[in-house]
């Protein structure tokens, strides 16, 4: 045959499997640094603060529960080539993906109007208004995603991430006694009342949020990983996880050892920001208010859009940012009402921000056994996932998340009602 | 988009007390199921329709006991004796029903299985739609047709069970609003399913129908776009060679490769044959070395040889663009015999407008426009009506250079010559284009999900 330059340049490719696993990588990190938003970051320092070293040893099982998960919402997306949304319905019909649905958009606007609460606390630490903040950012989001460049921007998002590491070097320089903080994560302890069980489901609500699911699924499918590079997907997906995991409790740590050390109770930004003292001493606030601020903006843009994507995918609306808003009004609707609505809740005068953010924490711990059941029963399926269907382990260790969150829901809801929250 | 279609010849039932002859999917799903002896089978679950009808005959039931209950029943079609509104009443007692659900026949299909609730192509819109209702025609034979699915709003809360109060409450507020009457209903004649059997493996589409194929090419692509990945594989297979091909240079790179690499190499090399040889040529180049090698071979020679031609340049180079098809002839053809062969060839040929002239050396020496040549006398020469010394360009130069030449002068396609003047191929004016409408649409929509 005769020389074929463009082809020649690919063959010729050195290490053609980092190639393929570079091309493939992304789903399962941004889902990852997604996952660490406002909610998350006021969570990690909540608890951190108030509880110390009491709440590190949920990260082992969370963690474990995390790759467990999110690897079977990858594997379900590469094999099916489907979204979950679009699975829930095709398997389990109209009227349970409605209401799991609307429970989907309820949650996610909470998540929304975190980040939303994100944005404002952040910039408050600066002393600029949340009535100027938050709907320059909804416009900007809304600009961005329908008109701008999102793509491009993703990856200055990304970059920005390079932020979490501060919390790990700080958690450093605080000289925790190792020896201790390793014996809190592997002894798990628990407290039973339900500031504590409150602060359990927040956590793992935070850390296991049922949009990830739905987003990192889409996210595959979307990227059109084949059943055959699976394998490379499966390592970012736990990559994405660990790094998750890793941030988060260093989070923690730093907050122990500075906040709770000193028995500071976290009632604003400016309190959590103390945790990074150790690493930025005086300018410790501005740098959380840029983490904050970055998480926030992120989160933000990427919430909404995979809320309205998850919707009409479920219900056969037309979708995606490349349509008109006439050919797809649903779409459009949807994603813009999220972001009006969560716009709108934060600038409501009296709304406290933290409580916000840390509240729709728990509507997602709610959430997440009732979109885990549905996973669970799909990838379990053979006639669906073929060859690569969940092993008795995989479901062991799902069923027990589902029956461990489906418990903590249930106290958290017993608690309210018995008004001692 | 309301159109009722009745199969042809059935009488409408009009038996004083039954139902209305058109009845809706979900006012049957969960409805009582009798026997003779008016014991209770079950409530209905699923039913099976024949697609050897054109509008399909419902064949079979199944009935459930409960969500939980394990062990459904199937009855037959012919065993229904009457569609009460408060119950189906079968002719049989219970124990003639079979047990479990039976696997449907070849030409069958179980409606909850396939249908319900799946993405189907509306052929008549050309969008991928999600079946929310189904809505079936009562014969007076005891017949029942599935005419139309239903794709609308209102059947999403029909399905919900919320019809009677969402429409009082909108009966109430606005009397004619529009939301009452808009029902999407889509005749089934223009419904392609998309998944013959509802098992992972089995998930093939057997037959494209007709209409399908009479899509336009770039809807074909859109259409393929929308689907998911086994869904897309799955129509793409169905297609024939030639409205594969079609669909195939219009999808995007990414899942062009794909769906190339889908179906198996005999029918890829098919498919391949049929497509403009640039186009091959691109999607080629962008396949793994053994992969692609393996496809030339299986292509006839002759396609073969253009395609490896092509694959000797650089993707974005006027020679890894431009195609070999073109009506190249000698300028001593009279304007008629010109004409003659432009007729015999116009089939094969992808770009007929501009008719290029060469030497006996396959030099370029003049281009005529096929308006050029209709308006000249039967017997002028052609080096008397050609323009002489056309623009070109070389096959190592860039898109941008064959685009400003195009745009210039004007030109609907670009000829391509090698260093001693011979012809090589010609760059139509859309390969050019897409280029260009890519540039700014991925200024604009360079984004992820």
């Amino acid at each position: 045959m005769e020389a074929r330059p463009r082809a020649l340049s690919r063959s010729a490719a050195l290490w053609p499997q980092i190639v393929r696993f570079l091309a493939i990588m992304g789903p399962g990190f941004i889902t990852a640094n997604v996952d660490n938003d406002a909610g998350g970051i006021t969570t990690y320092s909540l608890a951190g603060a108030r509880y110390g070293y009491g709440l590190v040893w949920t990260f082992v099982p969370m963690t474990i529960a995390l790759v467990v998960v999110q690897e079977m919402c990858a594997r379900m997306g590469a094999v099916t080539g489907k979204g979950l949304a679009d699975l829930i319905r095709e398997n389990f019909g109209v009227r349970v993906t409605f209401y799991a649905m609307a429970m989907l958009v309820l949650a996610d606007l909470g998540n929304t109007v975190a980040e939303f609460a994100g944005i404002a606390a952040s910039l408050e630490i600066f002393g600029v208004s949340r009535f100027v903040t938050v709907p320059l950012a909804a416009v900007f989001v809304w600009w961005l995603v329908v008109y701008g460049s999102y793509s491009k921007v993703e990856k200055v998002f990304l970059g920005a991430c390079v932020f979490y590491v501060v919390y790990i070097a700080s958690a450093v320089l605080a000289h925790p006694g190792w020896g201790d903080v390793a014996r809190e994560t592997l002894r798990p302890h628990a407290t039973v009342d339900a500031a504590y069980v409150t602060m359990l489901v927040g956590l793992v609500g935070t850390t296991i949020a049922p949009w990830m699911q739905f987003y990192q699924q889409a996210a595959i499918v979307e990227k059109g990983v084949a059943v055959e590079d699976y394998r490379y997907s499966r390592i970012d997906v736990v990559a994405g996880c660990l790094f998750t995991s890793i941030v988060a409790f260093f989070i923690i740590v730093a907050c122990a050892e500075t906040l709770h050390a000193n028995h500071v109770e976290v009632e604003t930004a400016a309190d959590a920001a103390q945790a990074l003292r150790p690493i930025a001493g005086a300018y410790c606030a501005a740098l959380f208010a840029f983490g904050l601020f970055n998480a926030s903006l992120f989160s933000a843009s990427v919430l909404p859009l995979a809320t309205a994507y998850s919707v009409c995918e479920a219900f056969g609306w037309e979708m995606g940012v490349n349509k008109r808003l006439r050919e797809a009004p649903h779409f459009y609707g949807l994603y813009t009402g999220l972001i009006v609505v969560g716009t709108a809740i934060i600038l409501m005068p009296g709304i406290p921000l933290l409580p916000v953010m840390y509240l729709s924490q728990v509507a997602n711990g709610v959430l997440l056994p009732i979109v885990l059941v549905f996973m669970l029963r799909l990838a379990s399926r053979r006639d669906l996932m073929g060859e690569y269907v969940n092993t008795p382990a995989m479901n062991a260790v799902a069923w027990i998340t589902v029956v461990v969150m489906a418990v903590l829901s249930v106290a958290l809801v017993g608690f309210t009602l018995a008004g001692q929250t | 988009m309301e159109r009722h279609d009745a199969p042809n010849g059935a009488r409408i039932d009009s038996r004083a007390g039954a139902e209305p002859p058109f009845v809706f999917y979900s006012a049957l799903h969960g409805r009582r199921v009798v026997d003779t002896a008016g014991v209770e089978v079950g409530r209905l679950e699923d039913l099976a329709v024949s697609l050897a009808d054109a509008f399909p005959a419902a064949t079979a039931l199944v009935a459930r006991r409960g969500r939980f209950e394990p062990f459904p029943l199937t009855a037959r079609w012919r065993d229904v004796d009457a569609i009460d509104p408060d119950a189906i009443r079968l002719r049989v007692r219970v124990e003639r029903l079979t047990p479990g659900r039976v696997a449907p026949a070849e030409h069958e299909l179980w409606i909850g299985q396939v249908l319900l609730d799946r993405q189907i192509v509306d052929t008549a819109g050309a969008k991928v739609v999600r079946v929310n209702d189904l809505h079936f025609l009562r014969v007076a034979s005891g017949d029942l047709h599935l005419v139309h699915v239903d794709v609308g709003f209102r059947g999403l809360v029909r399905r919900l069970g919320w019809a009677p109060a969402i429409d009082a409450a909108v009966r109430t507020v606005a009397p004619n609003a529009r939301y009452l009457q808009n029902e999407r209903l889509i005749s089934w004649r223009y419904v392609q399913p998309l998944t013959i059997s509802g098992s992972g493996e089995a998930l093939q589409l057997k037959v494209a129908r007709k209409e399908l194929g009479e899509l336009h090419p770039a809807e074909l692509a859109d259409i393929l776009t929308e689907l998911d990945g086994r869904e897309r594989e799955s129509v793409f297979r169905a297609l024939d060679a030639e409205s594969a091909a079609e669909a195939l240079t219009e999808v995007e790179p990414k899942i062009r490769e794909r769906l190339i690499v889908s179906v198996p190499a005999e029918r890829a090399a098919d498919i391949l044959e049929e497509m403009p040889p640039d186009e091959a040529a691109d999607l080629l180049a962008a396949l793994p070395e053994p992969q692609s090698a393996e496809l030339l071979q299986k292509m006839e020679r002759e396609d073969a040889a253009d395609v490896e031609t092509l694959l000797r340049y650089e993707a974005d180079t006027a020679g890894g663009m431009m195609t070999t098809e073109l009506v190249a002839l000698p300028a001593s053809l009279s304007a008629a015999d010109a004409l003659a062969r432009l007729q015999s060839v116009a089939g094969d040929v992808e770009f007929i407008y501009y008719l290029y002239v060469v030497d006996a050396d396959q030099r370029l020496v003049g281009v005529i426009t096929i308006r050029h040549l209709l308006l000249a006398a039967a017997d002028a020469r052609l080096d008397t009506i050609m323009q002489r010394e056309p623009e070109s360009v070389r096959p190592d130069d860039t898109r941008e250079q064959v685009a400003e030449l195009a745009e210039k002068y004007n030109l609907l396609a670009v000829p391509v010559l090698d260093a001693a003047g011979k012809l090589l191929g010609i760059v139509t004016i859309d390969d050019v284009l897409t280029h260009v409408t890519e540039l700014a649409w991925k200024w604009k929509l360079g984004r992820a999900r």
